[in-house]
């Protein structure tokens, strides 16, 4: 029972630690990317210096906003923070990874979007519109991939939780060339799914090519916080996915306190040269045309199932 | 075990490139892609010769490092350079169908091996299967560009992958064929190099359409 407690606590700490520690990530990559562009970087504390501006603020709402305006930053940042709780940070599980399920996640990153479509659509500008548009044109190519990379792992592991693949991948350590293919086709929808830099920028407000930006232009005030801050706790998850699927070596897999400092650091590592991998790409890549993306997604998308070809081929005992 | 593991991966890796080789536009990606092609093709030599060392196979590296890791790319670049290709070269049919015509061929090529697995056993069986499914791949970069520089790069796709299942099958080619295939290799490039130029002079590019008009009406 107290045992019990003590586990639900920890994991709870975990899922909390990870929402705070989310806008670090953000943080990270602006420092790695003013580094690459021989600039001073601002402080790695940034983006909460700028959550915490935005949260004193007034916001301001357009006359026309109806209540789906008003509701939908709390409802993506409470799929994204309820993400939080799934995806495994320090323990090899989260609160509720027993029972959301890696389809479950792929619905709920959905249902984020969903309602920031509407809400950007709500509106009745022409930016929101054009973003929202873009946003489902660009989603409903790259999650197929997402899905068929999940599918890639379950056929390997026999699950559909992420605890027991990663769990799996720990026990059985080894080369799946399989999985090779999917991590491929993951970091490019990674870099769709999270809007960097060859699909997105996230770093402009002023372009007519931008798609995430478009979407929320109107938001100001704690409504843009929440909605910053669920798009760091997207970023993260994308990455801790990443780590659970294809190197979840050193993820903690007991209670021991040891072996949770080793895994604090290994998934510290991790994410820091994942991030530093992630701004190399952005710094090397000029943003795509548009109308580039269904040719790079169906990429991605091909090398998604040829990876299920070759897992098929090879088998799990290999 | 682990040796396999590797092996396997090597050679996953060799078919990833030549996917990833379909899906680029740009000429210099595709010769990137091809040097990236080559030096696991060493590696993966390397690695036989960690297994069982023999003469042949010091020879066969050697030969298969200094013609196509260095001399072939070397080549490549200058014509490339020397043509003026630097720019996009796009596929005759749109891109995704060219991908899940190279997925179908993949797929192909799996069946196909499967029907000899009692003849080779279960785990040549695994290598033959995406040697040939990267050779059916290199024939596709061949058959949909329009311009006549992906010919040879296809063509060197096609000579990695005729390498590949040489090795997957046997212990190796005798040095003097290895030697042989190698020079091969150099001066069907060099014709084709002198092939490429001479189209360019006549026809004042290198598409395949002012090719067809070669043709004789029957």
């Amino acid at each position: 029972m107290i045992e019990n407690l003590l586990l639900y606590g920890l994991l709870l700490i975990q899922g909390l630690l990870l929402a705070f520690l989310a806008p670090l990530s953000i943080g990270w990559i602006k420092m790695q990317k003013a580094w690459l562009q021989n600039k001073s970087a601002p402080p790695i504390t940034q983006p909460y210096a700028e959550l915490k501006k935005l949260l004193i603020k007034q916001p301001l709402v357009a006359e026309q906003a109806s209540w789906l305006f008003l509701m939908a930053p709390y409802v993506y940042f409470a799929c994204l923070l309820s993400l939080c709780f799934v995806v495994p940070f320090i323990w090899i599980t989260g609160l509720a990874t027993a029972f959301i399920g890696v389809i479950v996640i792929a619905g709920i990153l959905t249902l984020a979007r969903i309602f920031l479509v509407l809400a950007a659509m709500d509106i009745g500008t022409a930016f929101g519109s054009l973003g929202a548009r873009r946003e489902m044109f660009i989603a409903s190519l790259s999650e197929p991939v997402l899905l068929l990379i999940f599918l890639n792992a379950s056929l390997l592991t026999q699950a559909t939780h992420l605890n027991i693949i990663g769990y799996f991948f720990i026990v059985h350590k080894g080369l799946y060339p399989g999985m090779i293919f999917s991590l491929l086709a993951f970091i490019l929808v990674m870099l769709a799914e999270t809007g960097r830099v060859p699909i997105d920028n996230p770093a402009t407000h002023l372009e007519l090519t931008m798609v995430h930006e478009a979407m929320v232009l109107e938001y100001s005030g704690r409504y843009l916080a929440l909605i910053e801050w669920g798009n760091a706790i997207k970023f993260i998850i994308y990455l801790l996915l990443l780590i659970v699927l294809f190197v979840p070596y050193g993820l903690s897999t007991s209670l021991g306190a040891g072996e949770a400092l080793l895994s604090i650091i290994a998934v510290l590592l991790k994410l820091m040269v994942l991030i530093g991998l992630v701004s190399l790409i952005e710094s090397l890549n000029a943003k795509m045309r548009l109308f580039k993306v269904p040719e790079y997604l169906v990429g991605a998308f091909m090398l998604a199932v040829l990876g299920i070809l070759l897992t098929q081929l090879l088998g799990v005992g290999v | 075990m682990i040796s396999q593991q590797i092996t396997l991966l090597l050679i996953s890796l060799i078919l990833m490139t030549s996917f990833l080789m379909l899906m680029q536009s740009r000429i210099f990606n595709l010769v990137k892609l091809l040097i990236w092609q080559n030096i696991l093709l060493a590696i993966y030599l390397t690695l036989q010769l960690f297994y069982a060392v023999s003469l042949e196979l010091i020879i066969s590296l050697s030969i298969t490092f200094l013609v196509k890791i260095i001399l072939l790319p070397w080549l490549l670049w200058r014509l490339v350079s020397y043509l003026h290709l630097s720019g996009r070269i796009d596929p005759l049919i749109n891109k995704p169908l060219l991908m899940f015509t190279g997925i179908l061929l993949t797929a192909f090529a799996f069946i196909i091996s499967y029907q000899i697995k009692a003849l080779i056993g279960d785990q040549a069986v695994i290598s033959f299967s995406l040697s040939l499914a990267n050779t059916l791949l290199a024939v596709l970069l061949i058959m949909f560009r329009k311009k006549a520089i992906s010919q040879v790069i296809g063509l060197l796709v096609i000579e990695n992958s005729m390498f590949l299942l040489s090795i997957t099958l046997t212990n190796g080619f005798p040095w003097v064929v290895e030697l042989g295939i190698g020079f091969d290799i150099l001066i069907g490039f060099m014709i084709f190099a002198l092939f490429l130029i001479r189209i360019r002079t006549t026809h004042g590019s290198l598409e395949m359409r002012h090719l067809e008009k070669l043709k004789e009406t029957v």
